[in-house]
């Protein structure tokens, strides 16, 4: 597909616990479009998260394969890896990853200058005034509120304005007004900036906002896509069901 | 239930019988958490070794030392009596805290041999104690025995040679010119009872007691008597020593001279108290880091613990009962290794130094119960503070906070966004993050470097050749020893002009110092002159000054002196000697003047502004007037010989214009490459090739620099050892806190490499803070470090070497901190972070 950013095949994730073996994915196949906004939905433990790490090369799969760009993660080094996510994906994590000694503001701007960029800092203020963290510029992580600290995640992600973002839960921790924010400001930010959104969320209401649905169950991308709901799903070994 | 006398119930819990389980629980934790106990085992091993084996290789080194000294002393003393009355001999006879004191009189000095026609030798009687006991230790191996009969004598082979007599051997007769003490001349065939080698007076020729009595020399005199006197105490203070000075009631003449090492027995034991300390301080370091790093990561457990229900109290019995197993087993493995280490090594290194234990004195490495003790309680001790903080931490911890602790989360508060590199400023945060650590990292290094720094200046301070090159200026000093003898018609002049010119052509000599000498008189005058000779004949006349004034005022001939003359070059040296600053002008041309003090108690404050008059021995009317600019105590500076008037020094070219033909007493030699062989063996030949050569004598640094370095053995190696120790137990403490301090960030490692961070970026981050902490560490050495170097050292200095920081091994040893300090973070970065995906580090770290 031509502007096809992102695409997984027969992507696979087992774990061994003991003697059992517990399959996080089982064959996904996956294709997302350059700007598109989708949200992956599905139960704790269906494999959400672990399809996420894989595609932002934070995790190995079992087998199959992540293509970003064109280009394939499992071809990548470790060092090409780390600049590859730095430049092209912005991560929110569930539990907000925050370095702990740096202040909000450090914690924003990190990944643009471990890249040696020029900070967009007018960018970067409206990004603090519209997540209302402004005020918490100087702030260690550890002053903060779950709710806060989500919005610094957030910030960071958007910051450094990468091609792709990719968000686990991150309305988890907020209320309800605040998670409709934050939503509003990703799909922004997105459209401005020409990104692609990859959210995770067990919010129906969340996930309506975005362009289309992923339902994953038991590892594997389930469920007649609905147009009507936007909810997408498709058997293995077809990237593209539900569209 | 009880009632309290204020009528409040109070209730009384009884205790619980659960040793048997935190019994069990600390032998389950050990078993389960085998990794890190070993490592907390290991250290332990290691601070328990470390502890004893430098306690027994600091108590060899300063047997070594001791030895040394007994070596350069030539026997085992403390403090040397010239002179020595009855009442002083009874008193320290009597005295508890002398151990033995041994005599040695100046009987005469041989003059001449069937051998050699200049010979300088003095015969010297000692006593049974100090011939069999005192100087004993100093002796490698003796053949025949000590004299008994008036003409026996017992020689070394060195002592032989030098008197023309090499070759002979035990039973051998000779015939020898002698002044006995009355000075006059005998002569007198001798047999030799023995022969001895080592350390001491080699030249001497050692005569019997019989010998003494008939000599007419008197052991009250002090040109005769030096009583040996060794205290049962090594260390006595200044005042103590004064005090027992002051019981001798010591004569004007008399002088009791302590040896170096007890004169500074109590800044040493105080400098060896802090070496003792800073190891002290190093072990703790190691012990404590380990502790806490291992109580910090175990802090979930202890609060799960909590939860179910233990209390503070046994939480902290249950640590302490794992360290007193890990305790008791890693101080017996340390202290079986330290011992086996001693015995096994050791020895070998004794062995190498030639050491013979019965005549040198007792080196043995043994099992020293003290260096035992001491390594265990201090070892205890240590784990007890060192465990002291982590317990705490795991009481203290609530059930919760311990569910959710993690050492790099706790930081709460803002601060300011800083500018600057952001790795750098990364590194720098992280060094000011937990400054307690950072401290300890660092004064772990300093503490380490500055051992090192303080032993390797001691060690180069005593090195043979900074001993050697201070004591002594020229390579080689050739004396004319002709101009020793009492009768005029015997000189000869032979150090002459092409003498001296073929030495200084050749190869490897690079200078020659010619010290002119000339016989003059002193005429009597009422001012220096008078004052001079009064304190001559107070100092070291047996009559007082006003028998002899008249004579010397009438006859000053009957007086001779003589005057010495240096070259232009040699002048910087004499200002070194000179406790004034000399008009280099005024000396040079002749307007002022050095005298050799000569043991007098003259010095410039009382005689500013004072002139000296001399005459031309034999020409009373061709005079020369100085103004005296200052004195020396060099003995270079003595000349021929030392008359009771002054010896004046002047420049080479006053002596030209004051004397006709004036006859070069001594020549200093120096080369163009210190301590060179080569060119002291031709030195050497030229001397042995000179028609005159048997004239002449000569003092070698090489020889003396050889002689030194024998008596030292290998301390200088055992000396090292101890600061390498001490600097592997800085950089074991490094790896441990750096190692431990990377464990505990990797998960922030996991976090930034998922937004971004490269490893090569992680390495440089770690370099930097590596950076950073050789930094801290290498400026707390040169300030703290370097301060109390100096103090340690100027309370050690008993050699008076000037302080000097050794150049090669303190960079060698700064070069090495810096790439330790970048290499272990670098390795344990890498070997840590190298597992396991991005998620699974950020998940399980």
């Amino acid at each position: 597909m031509k502007d096809e950013i992102v695409r997984t095949v027969g992507l696979k994730k087992y774990y061994r616990l003991g003697e059992n073996t517990v399959k996080a994915l089982d064959g996904v196949n996956l294709s997302v479009r350059e700007r598109e906004f989708i949200a992956v939905i599905g139960k704790s433990g269906s494999g959400k998260s672990t399809l996420l790490h894989l595609i932002g090369g934070l995790d190995i799969p079992t087998s199959g394969e992540v293509y970003v760009d064109g280009k394939k993660l499992s071809d990548m080094k470790r060092e090409q890896l780390a600049v590859f996510r730095r430049r092209k994906v912005g991560f929110v994590f569930q539990n907000y990853n925050l370095v702990p000694d740096l202040n909000v503001y450090e914690n924003v701007v990190l990944p643009i200058e471990l890249d040696g960029k020029r900070i967009d800092r007018p960018f970067v203020r409206e990004i603090l005034e519209l997540l209302q963290i402004a005020d918490k510029r100087e702030a260690l992580p550890g002053m903060l509120s779950g709710g806060q600290q989500q919005r610094v995640a957030i910030a960071r992600a958007v910051a450094a304005k990468p091609a792709i973002i990719l968000a686990d839960e991150p309305t988890g921790n907020l209320d309800t007004a605040s998670g409709h924010d934050v939503m509003g400001l990703l799909k922004v930010a997105a459209k401005q900036f020409q990104q692609t959104v990859i959210l995770i969320t067990h919010d129906r209401d969340i996930a309506q906002m975005a362009d289309r649905i992923v339902h994953i169950e038991d590892g594997r991308i389930v469920g007649a896509g609905d147009p009507d709901d936007k909810v997408s799903g498709g058997e293995a070994g077809d990237p593209y069901a539900g569209e | 239930m009880t009632r309290c006398p204020a009528g409040r119930q109070v209730i009384r819990m009884l205790a619980n019988n659960n040793r048997k389980v935190i019994d069990r629980m600390a032998a389950g934790s050990l078993k389960h958490n085998r990794g890190r106990n070993l490592i907390i085992f290991l250290s332990i091993v290691l601070a328990s070794f470390m502890l004893f084996s430098i306690f027994t290789v600091g108590i060899t080194y300063f047997q070594m030392q001791k030895v040394q000294n007994i070596r350069l002393n030539g026997g085992e003393y403390d403090a040397v009596l010239y002179g020595i009355t009855p009442e002083q001999r009874e008193k320290c006879e009597n005295d508890p805290d002398i151990r033995r004191a041994g005599i040695l009189a100046l009987s005469g000095y041989l003059e001449s041999t069937q051998g050699d026609d200049t010979v300088e030798a003095a015969c010297i009687w000692c006593d049974p104690v100090l011939w069999d006991e005192i100087m004993a230790p100093a002796r490698e191996w003796v053949k025949g025995t000590y004299p008994q009969e008036e003409d026996q004598v017992m020689v070394t082979e060195e002592g032989l040679e030098k008197a023309g007599l090499a070759g002979l051997t035990v039973g051998d007769h000779f015939r020898a010119g002698y002044r006995d003490g009355d000075g006059n001349l005998m002569d007198k065939e001798f047999e030799i009872s023995g022969i001895w080698e080592g350390y001491g007076t080699k030249s001497a020729f050692y005569v019997s007691e019989a010998f003494y009595r008939q000599s007419g020399s008197d052991i009250s005199e002090v040109t005769c008597g030096r009583y040996h006197l060794d205290f049962d105490k090594k260390i006595m203070t200044k005042s103590e020593q004064d005090a027992f000075i002051e019981s001798l009631d010591l004569g004007k003449q008399q002088a009791l001279f302590f040896t170096s090492e007890l004169g500074y027995s109590l800044p040493i034991f105080f400098g060896l108290c802090g070496l003792a300390l800073v190891t002290c301080l190093c072990a703790y370091l190691l012990i404590y880091n380990i502790l806490y790093l291992s109580v910090a990561g175990n802090v979930r457990y202890y609060g799960l613990l909590q939860t179910v229900g233990m209390t503070g109290l046994q939480i902290r019995r249950l640590i302490r009962r794992q360290m007193m197993i890990l305790g008791c087993g890693g101080i017996l493995c340390g202290l079986i290794t330290g011992s086996l280490v001693s015995f096994l090594l050791f020895p070998s290194v004794i062995r190498a130094l030639g050491i013979r234990a019965r005549e040198a004195g007792e080196i043995q490495i043994s099992l020293n119960p003290a260096v035992l003790l001491l390594a265990v309680a201090l070892t205890g001790l240590t784990i007890c503070l060192g465990s002291y903080k982590p317990v705490k931490l795991a009481v203290s911890i609530s059930p919760l906070e311990a569910a959710g602790y993690r050492p790099a989360q706790g930081k709460m508060g803002g601060r300011k966004t800083k500018k600057g590199r952001l790795l750098r400023r990364m590194a720098w945060d992280q060094i000011w993050k937990d400054k307690k650590k950072s401290l300890v990292i660092m004064t772990s290094l300093a503490a380490a470097l500055s051992v090192f720094l303080c032993i390797s200046t001691l060690l180069e301070s005593q090195a043979a050749r900074t001993i050697v090159t201070n004591h002594m200026n020229n390579d080689l000093t050739i004396t004319n020893d002709s101009l020793r003898k009492e009768d005029p018609e015997d000189h000869r002049d032979v150090l002459t002009a092409s003498f001296m010119e073929d030495l200084e052509h050749l190869d490897g000599v690079s200078a020659v110092y010619p010290l002119l000498y000339g016989q003059i008189t002193v005429p009597w005058e009422p001012d220096f002159a008078e004052q001079w000779m009064e304190e001559f004949y107070a100092k070291w006349m047996m009559i007082p000054y006003e028998e002899d004034r008249s004579e010397y005022q009438q006859y000053p001939e009957n007086f001779g002196s003589v005057i010495l003359g240096i070259s232009e070059e040699e002048f910087p040296y004499l200002q070194e000697v000179v406790d004034t600053t000399l008009d280099r002008e005024d000396f040079l041309s002749g307007k002022s003047c050095v005298l050799y003090r000569n043991g007098l108690e003259l010095t410039m404050e009382n005689l500013a502004g004072t002139q000296v008059t001399c005459a031309e021995y034999g020409d009373s009317g061709n005079t020369r007037t100085f103004e005296i600019a200052g004195f020396t105590d060099e003995g270079y500076y003595t000349g021929p010989m030392l008359g009771d008037p002054p010896t004046i020094i002047v420049s080479e070219s006053v002596v030209r214009d004051f004397l006709e033909n004036p006859w070069i007493c001594k020549a200093g030699v120096r080369y163009t490459q210190e301590y060179d062989e080569e060119t002291e063996s031709k030195v050497l030949g030229l001397i042995q090739n000179s028609p005159d050569g048997n004239a002449l004598s000569w003092e070698s640094k090489l020889e003396t620099l050889h002689e030194v370095e024998r008596a030292q053995g290998n301390m200088r190696e055992v000396g090292l050892g101890i600061a390498l120790v001490l600097a592997f137990i800085g950089i074991l403490n490094y790896i441990n806190t750096v190692t431990g301090n990377i464990q505990s960030r990797l998960r922030e490692f996991a976090i930034l490499e998922s937004i971004g961070m490269t490893d090569r970026q992680r390495n440089r981050l770690l370099v930097t803070e590596g950076l950073f902490y050789a930094a801290g560490s290498l400026l707390l050495t040169a300030t703290l470090g370097l301060g109390i170097t100096y103090l340690v050292y100027q309370s050690m200095n008993y050699m008076m070497v000037p302080f000097k920081v050794p150049l090669w091994p303190v960079v060698g040893m700064t070069v090495f901190i810096v790439l330790v300090c970048i290499a272990i973070p670098l390795a344990a970065g890498r070997y840590m972070s190298g597992k396991g995906s991005v998620m699974e580090r950020v998940r399980f770290s």
